[in-house]
């Protein structure tokens, strides 16, 4: 397989690489978006009935519940595709911006850009604090390190109380500020990339590219307003804890 | 001086073949064996290299910009002709062969131009296969237009970057060779002298332009495809580096130079718009296929362009050659926009320019289809004079462009000096004293791909060269030569920068040598130049060293050249008691003032020897016979 | 027009290079960026001192070998424009302008504002062409290639090699100079039997002159003199993973280097 390592070492190699992962944790992330807003299911009923409230956190808990029980399997080979897409991303981007600073040691003295903008350029930085956030996000909500009161909780049925884990958690100004943040950069990361890993890829048609250098800005977006919608409806008390 | 130039015997349209039938050739395997030296990586040089490379010679090629993509044939915008006949209007190679001959008003070598229509088809076919994108018809297949001179359509073209696209073609191909090792590249050196040992050149010296090293490279023969010498003018049309001193270097070596006074200067170039300007700009001759030329009809007339009605407009070529109109061969182009702009009709500040008018064709074929043509063009003119040609008139001017004449090369494209081969613009052999639009890219590559890879063949195949390489005494010699003119250049630290005696040297040669000559101005320039080139050598002021990156010196040491060959041009122009292609003497003309030529005493080529410096060079004749067309005046009535 | 220039000057490609002031009174709006620095350079001789190099010659738009940083931007902030086409006319009075040389490691200074390009011709020697020997084609309108091909082909083909490209790149890639020249062979129906070969070798040149990786700023297609667009890149990368992928090109190489 030396042919392999020497293609993903090369320029367009590593970028195939970090398109290709790239893709796959869009896709994750959509679909973890799309889990994740069932938290406001339930939650007109939850105003007008006594069990209300616990009627909001059925759906969000019922599918976690499916997603550590019956779909255990697929999950465990979902998640090590997610860790193999995170590490060959990032390694990916290291060969990239390694090759890249080695490119250039030495800038202008007045450099004027033309046409790249900030979310490229910045590709790096807002991937630095991705991963940052992810490993803050993993401990806190998947592993429970930062938040082992909240982790613990249980719904009635036995199962672990995904809902009130997220509410509380959000209810900590901090970590929802820091969420929204890295949100924000989040949806600049993937507005940049979600275009570019077309173009990496070869994928380009004068009729289809305004779509393509498009995609990137409504993708970045829709992750952006969708994920910090949860925290913020948190913080304004649209959503509130349930049967605690 | 020997001027045999080895024409085959045999009907014209069986020389070349005959030729190749009977030149010696080298086996494969002994090629290897050979070096040759490539000066210059233009359409000829390129080509050349990388022909020579594929047949198994080992090249070095060189040239004084970064690489070898930057000669100057980058430039040429128009087209290329070949005799085709795709568009099924009577070309063939005979009509080819004759127009050349006639547009070079018969002061050309019937067997080369023949050759040179030969091989043309070969060209594109060549071009295509390489990937050149010529332009092509919605049915895909090639697309051609017209040019001056010429009455079918034999032009092949890619928008206005011809020239680029062709160059950019023979460069792969020298690339290809570079890749795998046939060809060495030697880049950012320049050609300062000519290494000859038992009378056959047998190597170079060359200037580094980074480390400012004096080298020589040693081969079994030199090519030169140095370009020509139309900067002497100072203003031209040709990139900043080129100049003659490698093609001088070789005549002071014992190379004759042929036609010396022949330079074409081109009708359509923008106008010069003041002292600090470096070059001037062509516009394709392309563009006199839809464009009108005309002046106002009265001196003086000062109205805005668009304000002059049709009835005092004088469309002068219209009215003077009304079959060839707009499309007259250059020559005739240019000396009618002097006269009109020596009658005060000129117009534009300085009166120095004449209307090219898209008016006309605008209305006829659309402004989308005009935009579809000429589009490059007319940016590339928008953004020197800032005006749109789609809003206002062109101004053009003649200028400066190419050098028919160049060092005198027999059949085989050999000079005077065995073993000193000469292609390109480099050489004289094709275009007699007027160049046809579009064959100056053909002649390049006809001599780099099809003609000096057979002939250099024959002449190593015939040779007893003895090994030399370069410990060999005379290599020293001149680099020791090399090396102190440099030094006495950067000795004179007087007072004047290189430019400001270019430009005198310009303005001399310009004035006198230009587009009309006269026995009396020519004397005073024979007087003038000598005085210039001595106040040059004793108060020009270079800057810096002979060590590492010195553009001020690499500048000089052309200037210093030019200032000794232009004499060469005066003395040559002064011999030719007539008038022929773009060497117009105001003392032989007819009464409309059309040139008057004279077959009976001056149907030669003049070529000159080299005699010493400040000394009056040597002339002798090659007599040109036309067998094959008949002598008559050139008339584009 | 009193400009103040502000030029790298660097004596050669070993020493420390810094920014110089000049003062350049009495410059004509109708003389190109080139012909200013011509006056101040003939100032500079008049007065004994060593002129600021930096590399042109056609100056016409064609050449490729002008170059310069103008204002942070490669050949100025004119849009299909070289350096030697840009005209001070743009300028105002009383402007400052900074001229810097492209900087790349791929690109070293040699003096000035001139740099060594050569890694552009390796690149091309890598497989920059149609391999056919001269006097093998055959009849060129033997194969009809669609209007819209040879055109698309004509427009990468225009690029004049002048690095701008990679002066503008933020990583320093040479990505839209190798796209170029690969896409017009994509282009062409001459250039299909060498593709893999082209596409593997010349973007393993590419990486080994030490250019950095496309990261799709499209810096280079807006500073492009030759507007030469970025789609040309879309098709290398399509060329280059086809053929590292798809085919065996590289696999015997990759054998006999190992991983490297």
């Amino acid at each position: 397989m030396n042919w392999f390592l020497n293609f993903a070492k090369s320029s367009i190699g590593a970028k195939f690489v970090m398109a290709i992962t790239g893709f796959m944790m869009i896709g994750f992330v959509v679909a973890h978006m799309a889990g994740n807003l069932q938290i406001f299911a339930g939650q007109e009923v939850a105003e007008h009935t006594e069990t209300g409230l616990i009627a909001a956190r059925e759906a969000l808990n019922a599918y976690g519940f499916k997603l550590q029980n019956d779909l255990k399997p697929l999950v465990w080979v979902l998640r090590l595709g997610l860790l193999g897409a995170f590490l060959g991303h990032m390694a990916g981007a290291y060969r990239v911006v390694t090759l890249n600073q080695k490119a250039r040691p030495r800038g202008y003295v007045v450099t004027r850009h033309q046409a790249s903008t900030s979310m490229s350029r910045y590709m790096a930085w807002t991937g630095v604090v991705i991963l940052v956030f992810v490993l803050v996000h993993l401990a806190h909500f998947t592993l429970g390190v930062l938040s082992h009161d909240t982790y613990a909780l249980t719904d009635p049925e036995g199962r672990h109380d995904v809902y009130n884990m997220v509410v509380l958690g959000f209810q900590n100004k901090a970590y929802a500020g820091f969420y929204i943040f890295a949100q924000a950069l989040l949806g600049l990361h993937l507005g940049h990339g979600a275009s570019s890993w077309l173009q990496t890829l070869g994928i380009f048609h004068k009729k289809y590219n305004p779509l393509i250098r498009s995609l990137g800005g409504v993708v970045g977006t829709i992750i952006f307003l969708g994920n910090i919608s949860i925290p913020l409806a948190v913080l304004l008390g649209i959503v509130k804890a349930s049967g605690v | 001086m020997n001027l045999d130039a080895k024409i085959p015997s045999g009907p014209i349209e069986k020389k070349w073949d005959n030729h190749r039938f009977n030149v010696k050739l080298v086996n494969p395997a002994n090629k290897r064996k050979f070096n040759v030296l490539v000066v210059g990586s233009g359409l000829a040089g390129a080509s050349a290299a990388a022909t020579l490379g594929e047949l198994g010679y080992n090249v070095t090629c060189f040239c004084f910009q970064d690489s070898a993509r930057r000669a100057h044939s980058i430039a040429a915008q128009g087209g290329i002709n070949a005799a085709k006949n795709y568009t099924n209007d009577g070309d063939s190679v005979f009509r080819l062969f004759y127009d050349t001959v006639k547009g070079g008003d018969f002061r050309s070598r019937e067997a080369n131009v023949y050759r040179l229509a030969q091989v043309s088809a070969n060209i594109i076919d060549q071009a295509v296969a390489q990937g050149v994108p010529f332009a092509r018809e919605y049915g895909g297949l090639l697309r051609n237009r017209s040019f001056g001179g010429a009455q079918v359509s034999r032009t092949f073209y890619a928008q206005g970057a011809t020239g680029q696209q062709l160059l950019l073609g023979a460069y792969s191909a020298l690339n290809r060779q570079i890749g795998a090792g046939q060809v060495k590249m030697v880049t950012r050196c320049e050609m300062q002298d000519l290494v000859v040992i038992n009378g056959q050149a047998r190597g170079i010296v060359v200037r580094d332009l980074v480390t400012g090293d004096i080298r020589s490279y040693a081969g079994d023969a030199v090519v030169l495809a140095t370009g020509g010498y139309v900067n002497v003018f100072y203003l031209s049309t040709n990139a900043m580096g080129c100049n003659v001193t490698a093609t001088f270097q070789a005549y002071k070596r014992g190379a004759g130079f042929a036609n010396p006074c022949f330079t074409q200067i081109h009708p359509t170039a923008i106008p010069v718009s003041g002292d600090y300007q470096s070059k001037l700009t062509l516009m394709s001759e392309s563009l006199r296929n839809d464009g009108r030329v005309w002046v106002p009809k009265k001196g003086g007339d000062k109205r805005r362009p668009a304000d002059i009605p049709e009835n005092e407009r004088d469309y002068y070529l219209e009215r003077k050659y009304p079959s060839f109109g707009n499309l007259v061969p250059r020559d005739i182009a240019s000396r009618s926009a002097k006269e009109v702009c020596d009658e005060g009709r000129g117009v534009g500040e300085s009166g120095l320019a004449v209307y090219l008018d898209f008016r006309d064709a605008i209305k006829r074929l659309g402004e989308s289809n005009v935009r579809e043509r000429y589009g490059n063009l007319f940016d590339m003119y928008q953004k020197i004079t800032g005006e749109s040609p789609l809003e206002m008139p062109m101004r053009i001017y003649p200028a400066p462009h190419y050098s028919m004449g160049g060092l005198w090369v027999d059949y085989n494209l050999m000079s005077t000096i065995p073993g000193l081969h000469v292609i390109g613009e480099a050489n004289f052999s094709d275009h007699g004293a007027n160049r046809l639009g579009a064959s100056a890219l053909m002649q390049g590559l006809a001599d780099g791909y099809f003609v000096l890879p057979y002939t250099i063949g024959n002449y190593l195949a015939s040779q007893k060269l003895t090994a030399v390489d370069t410990d060999h005494a005379a290599f020293r010699e001149a680099e020791k030569g090399v090396a102190a003119r440099l030094d006495s250049l950067l000795a004179v630290q007087g007072t004047k920068p290189v430019d400001a005696f270019h430009r005198r040297l310009g303005r001399i040669m310009w004035d006198k040598c230009g587009l009309s000559r006269s026995a009396e101005g020519l004397k005073q320039a024979l007087e003038e130049i000598p005085k210039l080139r001595d106040e040059f050598w004793q108060d020009v002021r270079i800057p810096g060293v002979a060590k590492g990156v010195n553009p001020s010196l690499e500048r000089a040491a052309r200037v210093a050249d030019f200032l000794e060959f232009a004499e060469i041009m005066c003395w040559d122009a002064l011999n030719r008691e007539e008038s022929c292609g773009c060497h117009l003497r105001e003392e032989h003309q007819t009464q409309e003032g059309e040139a008057l030529r004279n077959d009976q005493d001056y149907s030669y080529v003049s070529v000159w020897e080299y005699k010493g410096r400040g000394e009056k060079p040597e002339l002798h004749k090659e007599p040109l016979a036309f067998e094959n067309v008949k002598l008559s005046t050139r008339s584009y009535k | 027009m009193n400009i103040t220039l502000h030029v790298w000057r660097q004596e050669n490609a070993a020493a420390e290079g810094r920014m110089v002031q000049f003062e350049v009174p009495g410059i004509n709006p109708d003389m190109s960026f080139l012909e200013m620095l011509d006056v101040l350079n003939e100032r500079l001789e008049q007065d004994g001192k060593e002129t600021i190099a930096f590399d042109h010659d056609c100056r016409e738009g064609v050449c490729g070998m002008c170059s310069l940083v103008i204002n942070g931007v490669p050949h100025g902030d004119q849009p299909g424009t070289t350096t030697c086409q840009l005209h001070m006319r743009h300028f105002k009075d009383g402007d400052s302008i900074w001229v810097e040389p492209w900087r790349a490691t791929a690109f070293p200074i040699l003096r000035d504002l001139m740099v060594d390009r050569a890694a552009f011709d390796r690149i091309q020697h890598a497989g920059g062409y149609i391999a056919v020997n001269t006097g093998a084609a055959r009849d060129a309108n033997e194969q009809p290639i669609a209007k819209g091909l040879a055109d698309a082909a004509f427009d990468a083909a225009a690029c004049i090699g002048c690095g701008a490209c990679v002066a503008a790149c933020p990583n320093a890639s040479a990505m839209l100079f190798v796209a170029a020249k690969v896409a017009q062979y994509t282009y062409l129906p001459q250039g299909q039997p060498e593709r893999a070969r082209r596409a593997l070798r010349m973007v393993q040149q590419h990486d080994a002159e030490g250019f950095g990786a496309c990261s799709n700023h499209r810096e280079c297609e807006a500073v492009c003199p030759k507007s030469i667009s970025t789609e040309v890149i879309a098709i290398l990368n399509r060329e280059y993973l086809r053929s590292a992928l798809l085919t065996n090109e590289g696999l015997a190489e990759a054998a006999e280097r190992g991983p490297g």
